[in-house]
């Protein structure tokens, strides 16, 4: 099973089963492979995909605010066992209720408090050991904000590395909206996230949404500035191994997803020749 | 301080109360209480026709969060149309497929309303599309693929538990469907584009369900798991059912032990064994 290199960065994308024939055709664009959801049973191509592309397991397995079921953790374990990833992701969510009666069905990011910050350390330990390798956890950006919050976002997840010593799979597209709509620079807001723990970068492209009346993410390719920030993260993370393109919906055409790759590929291959 | 604690998204009847309640609410709630009272508020329009919610929210906090819950509902029903409604959208125009009405004056009605992953949400939604998309095509098999879609999209697009009860009961969206052609025989051939064959024509009844994890299952029911079936919509005691002499215990059981692994009906087996 081919793994994720270590000695250079590696350049992928979601897996988007419609678009397997073009993947498999297409190596020289796409080093690896997210997972978002298990492979269809009918799906005639996953076997070569996953003898020609590293798997990283990107499904959701639960919100860490609340522990996960046996039936979850065994779940995680299994996909994982199966994909052979060299880390799993989650992400800092909390989108249904304690009773399961209602569910935003949408990232969503838990309060900033003291009380979340314990939850989310004491279950990310167990996911992490269920399905036996490293996790990291992906940054959600907030629409509107909660009086109740005790600290920032990037004090949260600082505080949460440095307790569960998980990895960090930073969303530039989520950072640059949780920058927009505070009205701040992107640089300016990630000033105290801990870039030193950044093992993953997710890109992605936004367009206007008429609901939220300003950009959100969109199955699009990302644009410059999206770029040039995810360069600059890149620039500030030390143990970066993976920059993926987050989209994965049956609307990405094969040209999109090449023009995203080459775009991607190209802006990190300058920012690395620069460097 | 009061340490009463208020169910998730409750409202105060009394304009007067409610500012030094809520005040009170915001402090007696632990902060994962007050995360469920956040997300009952964003998927439940009642909630946010009556409450700004500005206890927790600011007040222009509060009008994005609105924009926020409009942004969900259209993004969720897209999405389950778009999953439910696939094999009548193959052969139809896209700008006339299911998933295209969310952007209509209609929807925007409905999203003003609804109540995110409710049954009740679902059928409104699964209704307009089948609306929407009958005039298209006028041939017989074409009702019956959207009744088939409709039944589906049900599952899709309902979370809403159905409540506890001690006997067994149909989960909230589960539903049975008689159709007069045969699936999966018609939908393989939707795709084949070759003329229809007679063998795609057929009686079957059909069972769609949905378990808590999210499983989806579709069953064509035979005669003696429909009888259990209808016997428990009816609200019938099934032991009146079990004692009949065409049913051995066992079989019984293993029906319904069947129909609660599928989430068609909310609880096991119970005492079958009638009062003598």
């Amino acid at each position: 099973m081919p793994s994720i290199p270590h000695d250079r960065l590696s350049i992928g994308t979601f897996y988007n089963p419609h678009l397997a024939q073009f993947t498999l055709d297409h190596p020289e664009l796409i080093d690896h492979l997210s997972m978002a959801d298990p492979p269809a049973l009918e799906d005639e191509f996953f076997r070569k995909i996953q003898q020609q592309f590293p798997l990283l397991l990107h499904d959701y397995l639960g919100q860490l605010s609340d522990p996960l079921s046996k039936f979850a953790l065994a779940r995680a374990r299994d996909l994982q066992q199966r994909y052979q990833g060299p880390w799993v992701a989650e992400h800092f969510q909390c989108l249904h209720t304690q009773d399961h009666a209602r569910s935003l069905d949408y990232v969503f990011p838990p309060l900033y408090t003291e009380e979340f910050l314990k939850r989310f350390c004491e279950n990310a330990l167990v996911l992490r050991d269920a399905v036996g390798a490293p996790l990291v956890m992906e940054n959600i950006p907030g629409f509107f904000s909660v009086r109740r919050a005790q600290m920032t976002e990037a004090e949260f997840l600082r505080r949460f590395f440095e307790r569960t010593g998980c990895g960090f799979l930073i969303d530039v597209p989520h950072i640059w909206l949780a920058a927009y709509y505070r009205g701040i620079d992107p640089r300016q807001y990630l000033a105290d996230f801990p870039l030193d723990r950044v093992i993953e970068i997710h890109v992605a492209g936004v367009e206007h949404d008429r609901d939220l009346e300003g950009p959100w993410i969109a199955p699009t390719p990302p644009n410059d500035e999206i770029l040039q920030l995810a360069c600059w993260v890149a620039e500030r993370a030390p143990e970066l191994r993976a920059v993926t393109i987050d989209v994965f919906s049956p609307a990405v055409s094969a040209e999109q997803l090449a023009d995203s790759m080459r775009r991607t590929r190209a802006a990190f291959a300058t920012s690395t020749a620069a460097n | 301080m009061r340490r009463t604690r208020t169910a998730p998204g409750q409202r105060r009847r009394q304009p007067a109360a409610q500012a030094r309640g809520d005040q009170e609410v915001q402090f007696a709630l632990s902060d994962r209480d007050l995360q469920d009272r956040i997300i009952t508020y964003l998927t439940d329009a009642n909630l946010r026709r009556f409450s700004a919610a500005n206890d927790v929210l600011g007040e222009d906090e509060g009008r994005r969060a609105q924009r926020f819950s409009r942004f969900l509902a259209r993004r969720y029903y897209r999405d389950r149309l778009q999953r439910g409604f696939h094999h009548s959208s193959a052969v139809i125009s896209q700008a006339d497929a299911a998933s295209s009405l969310v952007d209509g004056q209609e929807f925007d009605a409905i999203v003003d309303n609804c109540v995110l992953g409710s049954f009740a949400t679902a059928r409104e939604v699964g209704q307009l599309a089948v609306a929407s998309l009958l005039p298209w095509r006028q041939e017989a098999w074409w009702q019956e693929l959207l009744e088939y879609e409709f039944a589906f999209f049900l599952q899709l697009a309902t979370s809403e538990a159905t409540p506890r009860s001690r006997r067994p009961q149909a989960s909230v969206s589960t539903t049975v469907r008689s159709f007069g052609f045969r699936f999966p025989e018609l939908l393989t051939w939707l795709r084949s584009q070759k003329p229809l064959p007679n063998t795609v024509r057929g009686n079957t009844t059909i069972l769609f369900s949905r378990t808590p994890h999210g499983r989806i299952y579709v069953v064509e029911l035979d005669a003696r798991t429909e009888a259990v079936f209808r016997a428990i919509l009816r609200g019938e005691d099934l032991r009146q059912l079990a004692s009949n002499e065409d049913w051995v215990l066992d079989e019984m059981k293993q029906t319904l032990q069947t129909l609660h692994a599928i989430g068609a009906v909310t609880s096991g087996v119970p005492n079958l064994k009638h009062p003598s």
